[in-house]
């Protein structure tokens, strides 16, 4: 250690002492008191010669608790249970119940998201979208069923090696199970760091810097420190030294990510997450899918002995083969058609061709004669990577030997998908994109004959597990062998069925006709019979008894699938339910988790903090100023968990319990949240820090309970009101001698104005929504939106128009602009407090931004339906929706005065009135009287647009 | 108490005058003025009174031309390129220095000589290439720098490192930092205006941090005026809502405010509706600004044929100049689309088209109007282009990678000496050979023209006295008046 970190030690800083439970002083005014807290207020005030402040007025009491717990205003209803509610304790049940609300996860969540940097967009240049809503809702559970912080910290930082721990192994993302899937989503705390794909860049820069915002989130949420000072040289003012940063870096330095990744949304590694109810549904169809089987089984012994008389009437003549195989998801005939264009007989869907189309004469009725210059697409909404198998069938007439397609499609899927088939030199070759780093190529030994007509065929199926490519030529099953290819046109975008072509140069030269797709691989008989051999024909033909197993299988299943109704009819369901099932399985959405390499990557003290300037090789471990790990802890992020809970670590409780009271407050006992550090400031009440730490740590770091316990302290419950002696003295109310009054949050504004206009539409959790938002806003700053994500804005639709603010859709390069107006951060990097700035962009915000003025105007719908039939009836009913408290006389009368100058105004220009009330998406209630709805809008906007009603 | 004043508190209350500065006081030095004590126990407590020295600069312009011009096509002529056009560039040159990986596995890299003709112009002969008209008339109102040098050599950490010091996020930007320490000089407009314009799909992208207040209170974040819809965000009353309806309704507020500050004598209050009152100002001086009917014939044609059409890099050259003329203290300009790695010879003709005679322009109207003496313009990119190709080297056709050696760039006004030219670079325009500025040093230099001290322009942040300069920087006064 280097001298002057030891002459830092030696400063025994308040914050490296473990905290110990102090003796509860006792004061003179015990009575005021109502808990521990209170006692170390009292002796401070006593100290400093102040008293208390009476107690806040009912109203305002539970508008500042119902802001606190829950981000919301009160009910009218809750507004006078409470003011009616006489029991001694009344005020602990409406605690009670705001904390056993769903609106309260949201509501911590919020603060949690801005130290966690979660965002919806990956935030440097392209900036395009990414999935981590999953792990969103993880934390908006998680605080509702209240997770204990010891348990919450455990599993958003090691969830994973939790899980592999509990089933003894290491592969954990294998194939995860349902109960194990929370505990990996969770781990997506430290996967929410900003991701580059810059073209050009480096990407072990980068990956680095993702790391080091790892260590320096993880060290300011958990332990209140400035590490990221220590990255290029020892810390100037706290005892961390270089090697300690690093050694710290080591736990997060293994994640198997690349650096430059993200460029089509999540970077790896990540998980499939369904939510509980694509749980339930796939379940579903899975137990759906068993029952067919059974049933198909059923009615296969059912059938039997139908089979002979078909068969008989085949040889006699007197029925047919039956349909080619069902379940075409793509077919086109080539036949001309009266509007001359290409169509997806299945769907109906058109192509769009590119070069001019030729018709001639094709194997059955007209095929499509292409020369090298024409192709043509088809948007199909069919997903083979989840289908998992699928055939192609064409008949084709080659005219050239040199690299031609007949069938492609790239994807702008993440990991997989994407193939073409080819015929080069008249072999047949398929290519198929395994992931995004592997492609498969294989090619058939033989060659088909130029200018003559072939059926070539090709199966891929991946239903089984391993990847089975199988490739026919006019029904015969082809040896085939691997070949190299490079992978790059598949993985491009696009995402569009190409008939004749993969990439310019690769256009087919040639005749082409009858293009067939099936989702799932055909069976050899199946593709016996597109290519025009009549397999079943020839083994009815063998007597019954002289068949195969094969032959009598084959003409079995043919009887049964193409012959027997009942049968086809239950094999039909199946297969739609297989559909659904696949449908469901590609709308379930991945989210990004941590995990470690099988073997670690190796840490090196960074000079500078440099990439490039590799030093000292070293290992994980925790810095020397806080108590070592334990022995048998183990060296990974599970046992940094560990250490970070241990109760001899001085930091992590009394940095997380400062927080909560900073959500109460407005700022914490160490009003530096993110920083307690020397630099950091000293706190204005060590004893009830350590007091409220210890009590948090010991009994089991029960989240909603130190909530219960804060804001039922008298301290809280003080009114805000002073004199402005003390003002003067404590402007920050640092020592509590009056209750806390503040401006609301970003998201708690504007779930106000949406609350008490009932525009809110209450769904928790879910994927991000895109609210109002004014025009160009990303556009002129985007990248290209044919290749990104998020570059153009697409407002939601309906309902999620008005969803809380903790849903709104975070594109970190431009932040919603309501939020970031109200000081939300953008969420680039760990933030622990927000300001709370006063400017005029805000007020032109509360008076004319679209969802202000469109819940003013709900507002006043609200208020003539239910406010009662006269102006003071009303007015008193819009004031108290919105401050939660009765107006004054001298409200009313300004209120009033506006109210009456404003229906004058409107019912002489009613067209002003009819153009105000047009603002927004919701629909306006016809029966009410424009002018007098204007009116009563103005006035609801001037209140919303109070200092007092976006504060509590 | 003899704990630390609480940083917290600070920021509390220097907030609260963030509505009152005007009149050429700035915020910081506001709020020592009236409470030294604020400051006593800062560690960068010597009550930094700003400016810290008499500026000659009192507004910026800064001219970002976004996605790095090539210096070799426009200002930095290289004869020896011509002489080995096509020829390998030698290792001697590039010194194992890193190159982006788009062209790191290029298999050859050849020199490639700019097919643009070079001349000297005005009394001080300064070099420009043919692409710049306009530029070459006025070169003796101009400084050139041929010698910038950056970190970073991809776009997004070097434009943010240009314009906040820092090339990873979480920085203030360049106009935050004065906005924080000067303040406005225009009470109905805010100190620190972006403007954006040549963006279309492909161009590099922009983002919010690059204006914004990184760890400094938010309202000294940028504000973007825009071209298309309102020119500030929210301006406009709503539909049918008119002024003497938004008067009345904002009448009303006040006088519900002032019932709540006599009731809990909450300073924050008293700033909410000195706010509204701003807000309302604003509704009328912003859309005067955006307004350029009364522009002569005559200025108009200066800027060119562009300057009327909303959104262009000549409108905005032009709304520029009138909010410096009312005072607003920073002024940023994006101009998108400078990144010609390919097809750079058609390319940059195009954008040099939309930019040289705005830019020229800007920079005479200021002077004749008496601006200039007291505005700094500065016109840069992110990084220079590599004296190599990318891709194939054709007749008439090449491309040019990053390249964050050297790059020119030019100041004008506000303290800096006109007609000169510093800063020297190798034959292949790859090396400084002479007076390296690096990006710190140019910031450091611009916060000298505004009287700023660079290493005194500080706020505590995470126990930390961060600065723009971080813990570099130096003033190139070579370059100073």
């Amino acid at each position: 250690m280097s001298p002057l970190l030891a002459e830092q030690l030696d400063s025994d800083h308040w914050a490296y002492r473990s905290p110990q439970r102090p003796t509860i002083p006792t004061g003179d005014e015990a009575a005021w008191s109502v808990n521990a807290i209170d006692t170390f207020v009292l002796a401070e005030l006593a100290h400093q010669k102040i008293a208390p402040a009476t107690l806040a007025r009912r109203e305002r009491l539970l508008r500042r608790v119902s802001f606190g717990l829950v981000g919301l205003p009160p009910t009218l209803r809750q507004i006078d249970h409470f003011l009616n509610d006489q029991a001694p304790d009344a005020y602990e049940r409406v605690v009670d119940g705001l904390l056993a609300s769903p609106r309260y996860g949201e509501r911590m969540a919020v603060s949690w998201l801005d130290l966690a940097r979660y965002a919806d967009t990956h935030g440097y240049h392209m900036d395009s979208h990414r999935d981590m809503w999953r792990w969103r809702d993880w934390v908006i559970g998680a605080f509702n069923r209240n997770l204990s912080f010891d348990r919450f910290t455990l599993q958003q930082l090691a969830g994973d090696l939790l899980v592999a721990r509990q089933r003894g192994d290491m592969a954990a993302t294998e194939a995860v199970r349902n109960d194990d899937l929370p505990l990996l989503v969770a781990t997506g705390f430290n996967r929410n760091n900003m991701i580059n794909f810059e073209a050009g860049a480096i990407a072990e820069e980068y990956r680095i810097e993702y790391v080091a915002d790892r260590v320096n989130t993880t060290a300011t949420v958990w332990l209140g420190q400035t590490f990221r000072c220590a990255r290029c040289h020892d810390h100037k003012y706290d005892p961390i030294s270089q090697r300690d940063y690093y050694r710290f870096f080591a736990f997060f330095n293994s994640v198997p990510e690349k650096g430059l990744d993200g460029r089509t949304g999540n970077a790896e590694p990540t998980v499939k997450a369904p939510t509980d109810r694509q749980q339930l549904r796939l379940s579903q169809y899975k137990n759906r899918d068993r029952e067919f089987a059974a049933a198909l089984q059923q009615r296969a012994e059912v059938a039997k002995k139908d089979q002979k008389p078909w068969e008989r009437q085949l040889l006699a003549g007197e029925a047919n083969l039956g349909a080619l195989p069902e379940g075409m998801v793509f077919y086109t005939s080539f036949d001309q058609n009266e509007d001359g264009v290409l169509v997806d007989e299945v769907t109906r869907i058109s192509a769009e061709t590119h070069g001019k189309v030729t018709w001639t004469k094709g194997k059955f009725s007209d095929a499509l004669l292409l020369t090298g210059k024409t192709h043509a697409t088809f948007d199909i909404d069919w997903d083979y990577e989840f289908a998992k198998a699928f055939s192609i069938s064409a008949w084709v007439f080659p005219t050239s030997t040199v690299p031609m397609t007949l069938v492609s499609r790239t994807t702008d899927q993440e990991l997989s998908g994407g193939f073409n088939l080819w015929l080069e030199n008249g072999h047949v070759l398929v290519d198929f994109r395994l992931n995004a780093d592997r492609l498969l190529r294989v090619r058939t030994r033989d060659q088909l004959q130029e200018f003559s007509w072939h059926h070539i065929s090709a199966s891929c199926d991946s239903s089984r597990g391993d990847l089975t490519v199988q490739i026919f030529i006019d029904g015969d099953l082809q040896a085939t062998d691997p070949v190299d290819g490079t992978m790059d046109k598949l993985a491009s975008t696009g995402g569009l069925l190409s008939i004749g072509r993969l990439q310019t140069g690769s256009e087919f030269r040639g005749i082409l006709d009858e293009v067939r797709i099936y989702d799932r691989a055909l069976s050899i008989h199946e593709i016996a019979l597109l290519a025009g051999a009549d397999p079943v024909g020839q083994f009815v033909r063998i007597p019954a008894e002289q068949r195969t197993l094969e032959q009598l299988s084959i003409v079995r299943q043919h009887f049964l699938e193409n012959v027997d109704s009942r049968y086809r009819k239950i094999l039909d369901e199946r297969r739609l339910n297989q559909r659904r099932q696949q449908q469901l399985e590609r709308s379930i959405v991945a989210t990004m988790v941590m995990q470690d390499m099988e073997t670690s990557r190796d840490t090196f003290v960074l000079n500078r903090g440099d990439y490039r300037a590799t030093g000292e090789k070293v290992t994980a471990g925790t810095p020397e100023f806080l108590p070592p790990l334990t022995e048998e802890a183990s060296r990974d992020r599970l046992g940094l968990a560990q250490w970070l809970m241990d109760r001899r670590n001085p930091l992590t409780a009394r940095v997380a319990i400062n927080r909560l009271w900073q959500a109460h407050f407005g700022q914490g006992i160490v009003p530096t949240s993110e920083n307690f550090g020397t630099r950091g400031e000293h706190p204005s009440h060590l004893d009830l820090l350590d007091w409220l730490a210890v009590e948090f740590r010991d009994t089991g770091w029960n989240v909603k309970r130190m909530h219960r316990l804060i804001v039922t302290s008298a301290a809280y419950q003080q009114s805000a009101r002073t004199v402005s002696k003390i003002r003067q003295f404590d402007p920050s109310n640092q020592w509590l001698a009056r209750g806390p009054r503040r401006r609301l949050e970003a998201e708690a504004i504007r779930d106000h104005a949406i609350a008490v206009s009932r525009l809110m539409v209450n769904t928790l959790g879910g994927v991000s929504v895109s609210p109002y938002h004014p025009a160009g806003l990303w556009e002129e700053l985007s990248y290209n939106p044919d290749d990104y994500t998020a570059q153009i804005y697409q407002q939601s639709q309906r309902g999620d128009l008005y969803r809380r603010g903790v849903y709104t859709f975070w594109k970190r390069s431009v932040p919603p602009v309501f939020l970031e107006a109200f000081d939300a951060p953008n969420r680039e990097s760990c933030t622990t407090r927000r300001g709370t700035s006063n400017t005029p962009l805000q007020m032109l915000i509360l008076k004319n931004s679209p969802i202000y003025v469109e819940a003013a105007r709900a507002l006043a719908e609200r208020v003539m339906a239910e406010g009662g039939s006269t102006k003071e009836q009303r007015l008193e009913f819009i004031w108290r929706l919105v401050t939660s408290r009765r107006p004054t006389e001298n409200e009313r009368v300004i209120l009033g005065n506006l109210f009456a100058k404003q229906l004058a105004t409107f019912r002489q220009d009613s067209e002003a009135a009819k153009k105000y009330l047009s603002v927004g998406d919701s629909a306006v209630d016809e029966r009410l009287e424009p002018a007098e709805l204007a009116a009563w809008s103005t006035v609801a906007s001037a209140i919303l647009g109070l200092d007092e009603a976006i504060s509590y | 108490m003899t704990s630390l004043r609480s940083q917290f508190v600070e920021f509390q209350t220097r907030r609260q005058f963030v509505g009152r500065a005007s009149g050429g006081v700035g915020v910081a030095a506001l709020a020592a003025l009236i409470n030294p004590r604020l400051f006593a126990e800062d560690s960068t407590a010597e009550s930094d009174q700003l400016p810290h020295f008499a500026p000659r600069a009192k507004r910026v312009i800064f001219l970002h031309q976004s996605g790095a011009p090539s210096q070799i096509d426009l200002f930095d002529p290289k004869p020896e390129l011509e002489r080995r056009h096509g020829e390998e560039i030698p290792d001697s040159v590039r010194m194992g220095q890193r190159l982006t990986s788009m062209t790191a596995d290029q298999e050859k890299k050849p020199l490639t000589a700019s097919m643009f003709k070079f001349a000297q112009h005005g009394q001080c002969g300064a070099n420009v290439s043919e692409l710049l008209p306009h530029t070459a008339s006025i070169v003796d109102e101009l400084c050139f720098v041929r010698s910038v040098t950056t970190d970073a050599i991809n776009h997004d950490p070097a434009i943010t490192f240009m314009q906040t010091g820092s090339q990873q996020p979480g920085r203030p930007s360049l106009g935050a930092w004065l906005s924080y320490g000067l303040g406005s000089e225009n009470s109905n407009l805010p100190s620190f205006v972006v403007f954006i314009s040549g963006g279309r799909p492909g161009d590099q992208p922009l983002f919010g941090r690059l204006w914004g207040h990184g760890f400094l209170p938010s309202e000294y974040q940028g504000v973007k005026f825009r071209s298309r819809g309102e020119a500030l965000l929210f301006l406009s009353n709503p539909p049918g809502i008119d002024l003497k309806t938004s008067r009345r309704m904002l009448d009303a507020q006040a006088k519900l405010n002032q019932l709540q500050v006599e009731e809990f004598g909450d300073p924050e209050i008293n700033t909410r509706i000195e706010q509204a009152e701003l807000a309302f100002r604003m509704q009328m001086s912003v859309p005067e600004i955006a307004d350029i009917a009364d522009e002569s014939e005559q200025t108009l044609k200066m800027y060119g044929p562009e300057v009327t059409e909303p959104g262009t890099y000549a409108a905005n050259c032009l709304l520029a100049r009138r909010l410096v003329e009312k005072g607003v203290r920073f002024v940023q300009l994006y101009h998108r689309g400078w990144d010609h790695h390919t097809h750079l010879t058609t390319r940059i003709r195009g954008k040099c088209k939309q930019t040289d005679q705005p830019s020229a322009a800007l920079v005479q109207d200021l002077k004749q109007r008496g601006l200039l003496n007291d505005t700094l313009v500065v016109w840069a990119g992110e990084f220079g282009r590599t004296a190599y190709c990318q891709g194939a080297l054709n007749q008439d056709d090449y491309g040019r990678d990053h390249h964050p050696r050297c790059f020119t760039i030019w100041m004008a006004g506000g303290g800096i000496k006109p007609g000169v030219t510093i800063g020297k670079t190798d034959a292949f325009s790859y090396n400084v050979t002479e007076d390296a500025m690096h990006v710190h040093d140019l910031h450091a230099t611009i916060l000298h023209c505004l009287g700023i001290h660079h290493e005194r322009l500080t706020f505590r942040f995470r126990g930390r006295d961060y600065r723009l300069t971080d813990v570099h920087g130096r003033v190139e006064a070579k370059i100073l008046v």
